[in-house]
This record gives C-alpha cells, structure tokens and sequence, in this order.
C-alpha cells in the first residue's frame, strides 16, 4: 500500500502531511508518558508481523494488519504507524520521508476509523458476533486504505484513476485475509487476553 | 511463512560525513521538495539529476536502488498501459521513475546513511516533540527485541506441522503468533516502564532518560551547505 516518491503532486504531499499532522498531534495529545513503551512494543510487534509473507498461491502477499493495529492503539495509531513507517523508510527503504505524510494517512486513517466504528461494538458483544465485527473491520479497513491511495494518486494526476482501480481490485483478495486474521486474533484475545482490549 | 528482514542501510559517504546532521536533513528536504515539484517536464530533469549524479560518484547505493527501481518499473508499466495515449504515459512513467531515483539517492545519502545514532541527535537537536522521538527510539528497539521472539515462534510452527496447506490453518497460526506477541509485548513494556520510572526517581514520570543525544555542533560549512541547496531549489524551480 506504500505510494513510492515521485509519483504523488505536491498539493497532495501537502495534504498529505497536513491531514497526518493533524492525527498525530491528537494522537502525541492522547498518549500518557506511561504508555509510550506500550505503544512502541505494539507497534514494532505489527511491523514485524507485517514482514511475514504468506504463500498464496504461486504468490506470496505480507499483511498489512492496519485493523488490529487501530483497535488495540486508538488515537494512538497515528504516530505508532509514523513510527513505523519513519522505521521502515530508514531501514528497508520501502516508501520515502517525502511521501511519508500520504503514506501515514493511507494507513492510519482505516485503522482509526475501525477503532472508532467497531472497538465498542466489539467489547460489548459476545465472541460470535465479535468476531464478525473484527471481520468486517479488518476488511474495511484494507478497502479504505486502497480507496485512499487510490484518490491521492487520482488527485495527482487524473490519468492515475485506471491505476487506482487497479490498486483498489488487487487489494480485494488480501481484503479478505486481513478480514479473516483480525477476526482470529480478536478472538484469540478475547478468550486469552481480554483487557487486552479493554 | 517467512519472515523477511534484510536490513540495506546505505553507506555514508565521506564527503557528507563532514557536515552536521540537521544540515543534511534539512538540505535533503529542501532538494526532495524541489524535485518533487517539478512539472512532468523532461528539461527540468535533466538539471534536477546533478546532484544525484554527483552523490552517486561519491556515495554508491546501487543495490537499494535496483529493489526501489522494481517497484518504479511496475509503476511505469502500469501508467504506459493504462494511460489514454501509449507515448504519454510512458514519458509521464519515465519522469515518475527518475523523480523516484533523484529522490530516493537524495534521501539514502543524506539520511539513510548517516544511521540511527545520528539521526537521533538530528530529532532531538531539531526539536522534535519529545513523546515522539521516543516512540521512535522505542519502537526501533522493541524491533531488535522482538525479531527473535518472531524468529522462533516462526521456526517452532514449521517444526511441528512443516507442510501445512491450508490457508485457514496458516492463517490461524499466524494470528496465534501475532497474539502471543503482543501480549508479551505488553508484559515487556511494564518492565521498560517500571525501569523508566525508576530513573526518574519513582515520583513522576518523565522522559529525561533520552535526552542524551549525541552533541552536534553547527559550522560554517553546515550554514554553506543549506545556502547551496536553497540556491540550487531555486534555480531548478523558477530559472
């Protein structure tokens, strides 16, 4: 889901890191001296999960786990995925600092948006219908971060929208998967660790 | 399922390493945005790609730069064959995929390559706000922490079923992993809380234990080399 320096305008950089500013300043608001350490080990935990690639097929296909990582932060989503991706630029090199604030956006924003949709919804109610909610979660959130990288790269230039519905179509599979681990580590937690998401 | 992590750290020139860290990223920022900036135009290009040239001479980064090219190339063969006219979308995918390596050089060289430590200064000496730049610093290390935790659960769950096919199956592990994990996170960031609260001597919480930077000193040269790149964006944006 990473967009690669180069190819977005600089309108769409600007709001790009402007929208992101926004979500991180909230999220630096949100987060207690206290629960730093947390956040950082949560985070690295999500990076690294990230990095598991899965046979699929004759192809392989790494998660981008942005449902569960917005579930279990919060607010706090927003500098954990700076973090991350601040990381990954420096030491893997995937993505760029440039791109970065329309990169954090593209991720964090979905995983917000499932922490703000579904995490009362998924505490609330029993395993069964928690599960389904962490499907629909972890697969919404994939579709919104398509749909976003989609309207950045459209927004840059409108000859891009073939590509965006290209990106947007690809994403469908890995939707589904995305569905399918946020439903069964939710799960997992809620029999296993609860306050985990407490 | 594989874990892959290969770092490709850059090499920091010589010739860079001489100047302060806040003057490459600053400089690294000025030069990003005024190629980033240009129009679709192969003119501008051509004077854009001076200073990676250069940088390339003196700093090589060519096996970085062959894993960020297959992305751009998949990118270019994407804009020529869904662009309305083949020959638009080819020169529009050519400029995309020079930007991507300007940039990227640009970035590698100056940032990339001065490492952590250094960079860390850079953020703290710039001000960075002090929660995020030890989110930064936590999370990287929480990574080397964490690696060989995900390393043996990896190898543990290949030693007792190795041929595992089905997707749900693996699937299932995976987020076994991925919840052990962090639940074993969560248990080693109390300790790193406790042993945080400990230096600040047990009162209040507070994050005094990272301001312990490297010491940067600012020079003339630095001051220089900020003049350059903002003479040179200049010139590559409005001559």
């Amino acid at each position: 889901m990473h967009i690669s320096e180069g190819v977005l305008s600089t309108q769409v950089l600007i709001a790009g890191w402007a929208a992101s500013g926004v979500g991180v300043y909230i999220g630096l608001k949100k987060l207690e001296p206290d629960k730093i350490a947390r956040t950082a080990l949560v985070a690295s935990a999500f990076f690294l999960a990230s990095l598991i690639h899965f046979k699929l097929g004759p192809s392989s296909a790494h998660l981008t786990l942005i449902a569960p990582a917005g579930l279990l932060l919060g607010w706090q989503v927003f500098p954990a995925v700076l973090a991350a991706l601040f990381l990954q630029a420096i030491l893997f090199n995937f993505g760029g600092f440039l791109v970065l604030g329309a990169n954090l956006f593209i991720m964090a924003a979905p995983g917000l948006a499932a922490y703000l949709i579904f995490k009362k919804l998924i505490i609330n109610n029993e395993n069964k219908f928690a599960v389904v909610y962490a499907f629909i979660a972890g697969a919404l959130a994939v579709l919104l971060a398509a749909l976003l990288a989609g309207a950045a790269l459209a927004m840059s230039n409108h000859e891009f929208i073939n590509i965006a519905k290209i990106l947007f179509a690809a994403n469908l599979p890995l939707a589904l998967i995305e569905g399918i681990i946020t439903a069964l580590l939710i799960s997992w937690l809620k029999r296993a660790a609860p306050e985990f998401l407490a | 399922m594989n874990l892959e992590f290969n770092l490709s750290l850059a090499q920091d020139a010589k010739i860079l390493k001489i100047f302060d860290a806040r003057a490459r990223v600053i400089c690294a920022l000025i030069l990003a945005i005024s190629i980033s900036r240009l129009d679709f135009n192969l003119n501008n290009l051509i004077y854009a790609a001076i200073v990676p040239l250069i940088l390339l001479i003196f700093a090589p980064v060519p096996k970085i730069l062959a894993h960020l090219n297959l992305a751009g190339i998949f990118m270019l063969a994407l804009m020529t064959l869904s662009f309305k006219d083949f020959n638009s979308g080819f020169i529009a995918g050519v400029i995309m995929l020079l930007k991507l390596n300007f940039i990227s050089i640009i970035f590698l060289d100056f940032i990339a390559a001065m490492g952590i430590k250094k960079f860390y200064a850079a953020l703290y000496y710039l001000k960075l706000n002090n929660k995020l730049r030890v989110l930064i610093i936590l999370t990287l290390r929480g990574i080397f922490i964490l690696i060989n935790r995900f390393i043996c659960a990896l190898r543990a769950a290949k030693l007792r079923a190795n041929n595992i096919n089905s997707l749900k199956l693996r699937l299932k592990i995976f987020a076994c992993i991925l919840g052990m994990s962090l639940i074993k996170s969560a248990a080693r960031a109390d300790k790193i809380n406790t042993a945080m609260l400990l230096r600040s001597g047990g009162e209040k919480f507070n994050l005094q234990g990272f301001n312990q930077a490297e010491i940067l000193t600012w020079r003339t040269c630095d001051s220089l080399l900020i003049l350059a790149a903002l003479i040179y964006a200049l010139i590559l944006n409005y001559a």
